[in-house]
């Protein structure tokens, strides 16, 4: 165990290495000089030199790239030529919005692909087959933004149930920012109505990425489910008399879960590479809406600084899967182990 | 390694001992108008790219042919964009920038990756490693991220987006053609037609690439609606083809604003996309169940 977690670990630096080493040879890819990009195009030219002397692009490329991990692990990660504000500053501004969508639709997605992955794998007949296949062709022909497109077209557009997208209503007045989750926001602030509203803005966009991951969830549940039905602890818990729902939850499930996580997180990779277009349709103001943007004035800083964020979370969620799946099966820790 | 003695060839490709009837017949009765309808798709929309002027008379650019934001009716089928051009032919126009895109790509990645997958798979030993590795790398980071940085850095435009993606497709094409080659080359007729003395190349194109069309047939069909969803994502970034070429993915985006007024502006460039992944993907799979053998499988 001792050996594969140090294994996995040294892999997972090699990846965060190389996402370094590409998005450093993709700010020297772009046209022009690096300086003008990461000061913002509207720098003065005596910035723009101080920023080449302290980029210290006069030197070689090996002490550049060395200067520029350690620019990253200080966080610097250049000005946005448009907001004119470091691209930290930015992040953190447009980051609690997308963590609390992704949070939230992730949660709901694992609670109802495994709901219905186990219901589908004991209720075998018309209903469940039709609810799957239904699923596959949405998730797996419709591309995610065109899903998020249409139910704005339904939801908002033809029916008017839901708001078309943002996180409040134009008129109303955000809440006092403390954590930058709308939810933890309104609710601090005591300001219901809001909450309410909260909630309204967040269907749509939460709905959308459900949907277009629910297939692939539900179908690996629903396998992984029916593969442990047949073990004989199962009719050995029958046989004691226990409930089909207990059998379920107390034992089947246990065991069932372990591969569903690791395709967790490579969903969740997924996630990362769309959450931009389901953004960008519900006007969510996440870094999905600022990487839109930076891309549409093609600001190089925050599109590159958004590139490596993602990444990196991309790279430690599935190295945390990784470890949660050893926790979660002892038999994988003494084959490892050995 | 599996061990091969049941016979000289349980499996081997039943593209030399079937006619075409036969393997029709053996492809079941949905499969087979699933087959057809998605042959049909592909077929207009092929024409569509090659030739647009045949499916669409009118001028995809020609401005205030119709009312701004006009509703599908007998002479606009599909309705007028805000600019009052014809929708229906921006559609159709459309085709040839998503296609061509989506096939390029497919094509590049999938040539380089079936390359570095055979070699690695046939030399072994250090440089299989190191191949390895490196697509390794690739997989295990969201390629889509990767390809939206590295087509805004060379640059919008059609060129941008095939690079960028054709550099992320690659190694699963390497990984699928490595695995199958590992497993082919302890083969009884690849070991024998080495004992023999055919050489690197011959056996590689006569005795292995021969049994992995299955495979990589069904690979190919399913990526080249992926390939368009991943255009389209790009496109609707505003990267990818630029106005007033009409790719869908940049037609659905610029829509969006009138989702209130327009729905056929959402509507229409979203079902072309998914009329297209549905059927490239059903045509696949008809195809592998025709090559499917009687005893249940061509497949490694």
């Amino acid at each position: 165990m001792g050996w594969y977690l140090i294994r996995r670990t040294a892999w997972a630096i090699l990846l965060l290495w190389f996402i370094s080493l590409f998005t450093f040879i993709l700010l020297h890819l772009i046209p022009g000089n690096p300086a003008i990009i990461l000061a913002g195009l509207n720098a003065k030219p005596q910035e723009v030199h101080a920023l080449y002397i302290q980029l210290g692009l006069n030197k070689p490329l090996p002490v550049q790239y060395y200067k520029y991990v350690v620019d990253l692990l200080r966080l610097n990660l250049g000005m946005s030529a448009v907001t004119r504000d470091p691209v930290t500053t930015d992040l953190e501004r447009y980051l609690p919005p997308t963590i609390e969508l992704v949070v939230l639709s992730f949660t709901i997605y694992v609670i109802l692909a495994v709901t219905l992955g186990a219901w589908s794998a004991t209720h075998k007949g018309r209903l469940s087959e039709a609810v799957i296949r239904l699923g596959s062709v949405v998730g797996s022909g419709m591309p995610v933004f065109w899903l998020a497109a249409l139910l704005q077209l339904v939801f908002f557009a033809h029916l008017g149930w839901l708001p078309e997208g943002g996180q409040y209503d134009i008129s109303t007045q955000a809440p006092p920012d403390v954590t930058g989750f709308s939810l933890i926001d309104t609710a601090l602030a005591g300001q219901w109505g809001k909450f309410l509203q909260a909630v309204d803005h967040l269907v749509l966009p939460v709905a959308a990425i459900v949907l277009a991951m629910l297939a692939v969830g539900l179908r690996s549940t629903r396998a992984s489910v029916l593969q442990e039905l047949q073990r004989p602890y199962v009719r050995t818990a029958k046989a004691k008399g226990d409930t089909e729902f207990r059998i379920m939850t107390v034992h089947v499930l246990k065991n069932a879960l372990n591969p569903v996580i690791s395709l967790l997180g490579v969903q969740f990779g997924y996630v990362l590479g769309w959450i931009a277009l389901v953004e960008t349709v519900f006007g969510w103001p996440g870094i999905g809406l600022y990487l839109f943007n930076s891309l549409q004035s093609l600001d190089y800083a925050p599109i590159l600084a958004i590139t490596l964020l993602t990444s990196a979370v991309f790279v430690v969620v599935n190295l945390l899967a990784d470890l949660m799946y050893l926790v979660l099966d002892p038999r994988l820790r003494d084959r490892q182990g050995a | 390694m599996k061990e091969n003695l049941s016979g000289i060839e349980p499996d081997s490709p039943d593209v030399h001992d079937s006619t075409i009837p036969k393997r029709w017949s053996r492809a079941g009765r949905s499969e087979r108008t699933l087959l057809i309808f998605g042959v049909i798709v592909i077929a207009v929309f092929v024409i569509a790219a090659v030739d647009p002027h045949l499916l669409a008379p009118q001028s995809p650019d020609a401005l205030y042919v119709g009312p701004p934001l006009g509703a599908p009716t007998a002479q606009h089928w599909l309705g007028t964009d805000e600019l009052g051009r014809d929708f229906y032919a921006r559609v159709v126009y459309g085709a040839r920038p998503s296609l061509t895109m989506s096939v390029l790509i497919v094509a590049i990645g999938g040539a380089f990756g079936m390359a570095v997958g055979l070699i690695a798979g046939f030399v072994g030993g250090w440089l299989d490693g190191v191949l390895m590795r490196f697509v390794d790398l690739f997989l295990a980071l969201p390629g889509f991220v990767l390809a939206l940085a590295l087509a805004a850095v060379l640059g919008r435009g059609e060129r941008s987006v095939v690079i960028a993606l054709s550099i992320v497709w690659w190694p699963s094409y390497a990984r699928l053609v490595r695995g199958m080659v590992l497993e082919l080359k302890h083969r009884l007729h690849v070991e024998a037609a080495r004992a023999l003395g055919a050489s690197g190349p011959h056996v590689i194109v006569k005795d292995i690439l021969p049994f992995m069309w299955t495979q990589i047939n069904a690979r190919v069909s399913q990526d080249l609606g992926y390939a368009l969803v991943n255009v389209a994502g790009l496109g609707f970034l505003g990267l990818g083809a630029q106005p007033p070429a009409s790719e869908w993915g940049s037609l659905l985006e610029s829509g969006l604003q009138y989702i209130a007024t327009g729905w056929w502006l959402t509507l229409f460039p979203g079902i072309a996309i998914t009329l297209w992944t549905v059927a490239v993907s059903m045509v696949g799979d008809g195809i592998s169940a025709m090559t499917r053998s009687e005893q249940g499988g061509s497949r490694l």
